[in-house]
């Protein structure tokens, strides 16, 4: 799975950045950036915040406002939900994991979903925990079910 | 005439907002219902006048939903060109004219957690079925309405008695409208700007330097904006014919009148139906509707509102 490395965004009134002791380190440049030019930030820990309270900070943002969150896949996601919730679009933030990234595969006979590693992506086959039916990962993900499509895998024999 | 097809209408009554503006409800000539539209939406009006027709756009002021009638609300405009002039001095009751389906290009975002109008005198009209549609869903939103005084205000008492607590008005010697509750409005909100093009330019560049996303400005211009500098040139149709097009006509204004077919519908460089292939020579855009990248090139023109840069270009028509 290819890395996502965070970015600068230009002309933005305020910069907030979110994140875990790792992703903080690979924010550090963007944080240094906006140091030096001079323009208004806020920092938030996880951990060092309740879920609740963090949503509230992001929920009472203005516009103009551009959001940088970095923390371990596991956690992400679930955080990425609540910044769109509050009113984040795809523009006015970005979204950087870290860590083991752990992926849902829909299974096409039982349309139940498997846990595998991302970075097992491709590599043949895995075994829907459901069924056990052996399924082939596709690199289909389907935004409707959250998950890469897994599809039987039809082994020749040979 | 426009290519689009159009709907006979009757006007059923005139009401004068302010002693400019006036409010006209069209119901079908055959009363059938009409077309269904969404907020945001216009129509275009085709009145005859001395042998020509006149194309404008305005939009509707009633709730969407609404298909017993269609309303628009006009302004005598001082410099009108036969528009508005024709609407106020010989639209009777009982008069018919033709208009085109509903369109909309100026839709609410779906995407929006909260809406946020703001409106220049008579830039209210498209912002009247956008809030009925916000309020009939229990959607969030605010005007923010600049005009000159309350007397000159339309729809002055609808919009007190029907959103008192979304309204914010600004009459210019009280207290003018100006950027400063763009710095306030939360995440996730949407800006709508509708007025002269001045007003949508400057609230725009605003909102961009705070760091607004794109995505997140919406406005709607009824009048292209007023920058090319306007010289005669010549236009070379595929057919053979020159058109020759002086400086006080557009384009599309004179193809139409050299009896050319030219299509078009909201004359004001925003929708596209006038677009037609540049073939040779450079063209002066002066639309809100061509990425940069066409723009640049060069190969076509929105007859409504660019010209040519040169003396002369081809066209393929
Ligand atoms: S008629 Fe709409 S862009 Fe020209």
């Amino acid at each position: 799975m290819k890395k996502i490395k965070p970015a600068f965004v230009h002309s933005k009134r305020m910069y907030l950045f979110c994140g875990d002791q790792k992703g903080m380190e690979r924010l550090t440049p963007i944080i240094k950036k906006v140091m030096k030019e001079n323009v208004s930030f806020e920092v938030v820990f996880l951990g060092e915040k309740e879920e609740t309270d963090i949503s509230m900070w992001m929920r009472n943002q203005k516009m103009g406002t551009f959001l940088y969150m970095a923390m371990e896949w596991s956690k992400l996601g679930n955080f990425k939900n609540v910044a769109v919730e509050c009113g984040f679009s795809e523009e006015e933030a970005q979204f950087i994991g870290h860590g083991v990234r752990m992926i849902d595969v829909f299974c096409c006979k039982c349309h139940q979903k498997t846990k595998i590693d991302s970075g097992k992506l491709g590599n043949l086959p895995t075994t829907c925990s459901h069924c056990h039916l052996k399924l082939s990962v596709s690199d289909h993900y389907s935004p409707l079910r959250g998950s890469y499509l897994g599809y039987a895998n039809l082994e020749t024999g040979e | 005439m426009n290519l689009h097809k159009t709907i006979p209408v009757q006007v059923k009554s005139i009401h004068q907002e302010t002693p400019c503006v006036k409010r006209f409800t069209l119901v079908h000539k055959h009363n059938d219902p009409l077309p269904y539209f969404s907020g945001g939406s216009h129509i275009t009006t085709y009145v005859e006048l001395d042998g020509q027709t006149i194309a404008r756009s305005y939009s509707l002021t009633n709730p969407p939903g609404q298909t017993a009638a269609y309303q628009i609300a006009i302004r005598l405009n001082e410099s009108s060109q036969g528009g508005s002039l024709y609407w106020h001095e010989w639209m009777k009751v009982g008069d018919t004219l033709q208009v085109g389906f509903p369109q909309n290009h100026f839709p609410l975002s779906f995407k929006a957690k909260h809406h946020v109008f703001y409106a220049a005198g008579i830039g209210i009209t498209p912002f009247m079925s956008m809030m009925a549609e916000l309020k009939e869903e229990g959607r969030t939103f605010e005007l923010h309405y600049a005009v000159k005084s309350r007397e000159t205000c339309p729809f002055y008492s609808f919009l007190t008695e029907t959103y008192p607590e979304q309204t914010h008005f600004y009459f210019s010697k009280e207290n003018r409208l100006t950027d400063a509750s763009l710095w306030e409005h939360r995440v996730g909100t949407h800006v709508y700007f509708c007025g002269p093009p001045s007003f949508i330019e400057e609230f725009t560049r605003s909102a961009l330097e705070i760091g607004y996303p794109s995505s997140s400005i919406h406005y709607e211009r009824f009048t292209p904006s007023q920058t090319l500098t306007r010289r005669r040139f010549e236009v070379e149709l595929t057919s053979g014919q020159t058109v020759s097009v002086p400086e006080e006509e557009t384009l599309l204004e004179a193809l139409l009148k050299s009896g050319i077919k030219a299509p078009y519908s909201c004359r004001a460089g925003r929708c596209g139906t006038c677009e037609l292939k540049v073939l040779e020579g450079k063209v002066d855009h002066g639309d809100s509707l061509l990425s940069e990248e066409e723009r640049n090139g060069h190969r076509s023109i929105l007859s409504c509102v660019s010209r040519a840069q040169s003396g002369k270009i081809r066209i393929q028509l």
